[in-house]
């Protein structure tokens, strides 16, 4: 541990004062478990788990029905895998989709897509009707993006390469959007370490000013009655409490509870001198420990008709 | 070939009744499937890869055959679970069949082949097959 803490020593300072308790740090040391959805554009969830019990451990993710935990090796070179039938995605990020409440024949913007995770898991849930504008700003995260859309035969999908502010344009469009934002990725250090080495202060300040103007585009764009989520999986609170603190106080935003069967952390309303509206609190912040998986942030905005 | 054509080829093949997509012809002679929505807006890629048309016929992608799924009626080959290992591995398999067919164990397609009258030509492509023995 101290090895580990010798790696970024600024990032362990501050994060004692988002959470210093030991079973913080063990579980962000600890490696993440292997989950993944069904698509259920193309086969039934139950074919799948009795055919992958066969060989495996499964259980199921509480918050996404389609989602599972797999103990065992090498489920990338399975049948489901190879067909397209499963797709592999870590179980807290199955929450944003699950919380935006898409159905078909909506009009959805993903406006941070790459690499498609949380679009598919959105088709499926549309039954692939309607139409998910599919956003990434650079080049090769599109084509990851455009192989996962492919492999899940998300047909209701279109591909977009733009800045994500260029959406603020679209005002009132859009029936639900996902803000999934470009983050300081410290949720993923479970995964790899090179995040932890990554991390600085300064990237979560320059971070957390384009999230703040991501979100208000993102808000722009959505209709009146829609709902935006906005995710990082980052725990980091200038980029989490702070960004949605901005869109509330410079809106007319609305957040909703989000009630889901999972364990969270109250969410921060002060961290060094800075205070946030107690509305913030309806936010998930999910640490590492809560449900043993990685860190995560969610937040869901209505804006009123 | 049109829209019209394709439909007219996937009746004759396989047959297909109802579509309930728009199939666009790109380069190579690649089909790929698409629902038309969205605002005006530049795109980058949409639609999903169909299948081919090649001289004798149309040659179906895996994620074509799960676009079609209940309207496969005519060529579907069943396979065992050991040929449908094999066949994910990128071998050919054994039948007395001509022409293109799509291959199905269970409730999961697998994709198409060409049969020459002994084998079934095997097409899943490289990085979607099985690996190991």
């Amino acid at each position: 541990m101290d090895e580990l803490k010798d790696t970024n020593p600024d990032f362990f300072r501050k994060y004692e004062d988002i959470d210093d308790t030991e079973e913080f740090l063990h579980y962000m040391m600890l490696p993440l478990r292997q989950s993944f959805r069904v698509n259920t554009l193309k086969v039934g969830i139950d074919d799948v788990v009795e055919r992958l019990s066969e060989e495996f451990e499964l259980e199921r993710v509480p918050w996404a029905k389609e989602g599972y935990f797999v103990y065992g090796e090498e489920v990338t070179n399975t049948p489901e895998f190879a067909l397209g039938l499963i797709f592999m995605q870590e179980a807290s990020s199955m929450i944003p989709a699950a919380v935006l409440d898409v159905q078909p024949g909506m009009l959805v913007l993903d406006m941070a897509a790459s690499p498609g995770s949380k679009t598919t898991q959105m088709s499926a849930y549309m039954e692939n009707r309607g139409c998910i504008v599919a956003n990434d700003v650079k080049y090769p995260r599109i084509n990851i993006l455009i192989s996962n859309i492919q492999k899940f035969g998300s047909v209701n999908v279109r591909v977009t390469m733009k800045d994500g502010r260029y959406f603020g344009r679209f005002r009132d469009t859009f029936d639900r959007v996902l803000l999934d934002a470009p983050c300081s990725n410290v949720g993923m250090i479970r995964k790899n370490y090179k995040y932890l080495r990554l991390w600085r202060q300064r990237d979560v300040e320059a971070l957390s000013r384009l999230q703040k103007e991501l979100i208000m585009a993102a808000y722009r764009a959505l209709k009146p009655g829609g709902v935006l989520v906005y995710s990082t999986c980052t725990l980091d609170p200038e980029e989490n409490e702070e960004v949605v603190d901005y869109l509330l106080s410079n809106t007319d935003a609305r957040l909703e509870k989000i009630d889901l069967p999972l364990k969270s952390h109250e969410p921060i309303t002060e961290f060094r001198g800075k205070i946030y509206t107690d509305e913030v609190k309806k936010c998930l912040r999910i640490h590492p420990q809560d449900n043993n998986t990685e860190g995560f942030f969610v937040a869901k905005v209505v804006k009123d008709e | 070939m049109n829209e019209r054509e394709i439909l007219e080829k996937l009746r004759e093949q396989f047959g297909v009744e109802i579509l309930n997509l728009r199939l666009k012809l790109m380069g190579k002679n690649r089909i790929y499937a698409y629902r038309e929505c969205g605002p005006d807006i530049e795109e980058r890629h949409s639609g999903v890869y169909f299948g081919k048309i090649e001289r004798d016929g149309i040659r179906l992608s895996i994620e074509g055959c799960y676009l079609l799924n209940d309207e496969l009626r005519k060529n579907v080959v069943e396979l065992s679970r050991d040929e449908m290992i094999r066949w994910l591995r990128g071998e050919d398999i054994e039948r007395d069949v001509q022409g293109y067919v799509v291959l199905k164990w269970k409730t999961y397609w697998l994709g198409c082949g060409r049969g020459n009258g002994k084998i079934i030509r095997n097409f899943v492509p490289k990085d979607r097959r099985l690996r190991g023995d």
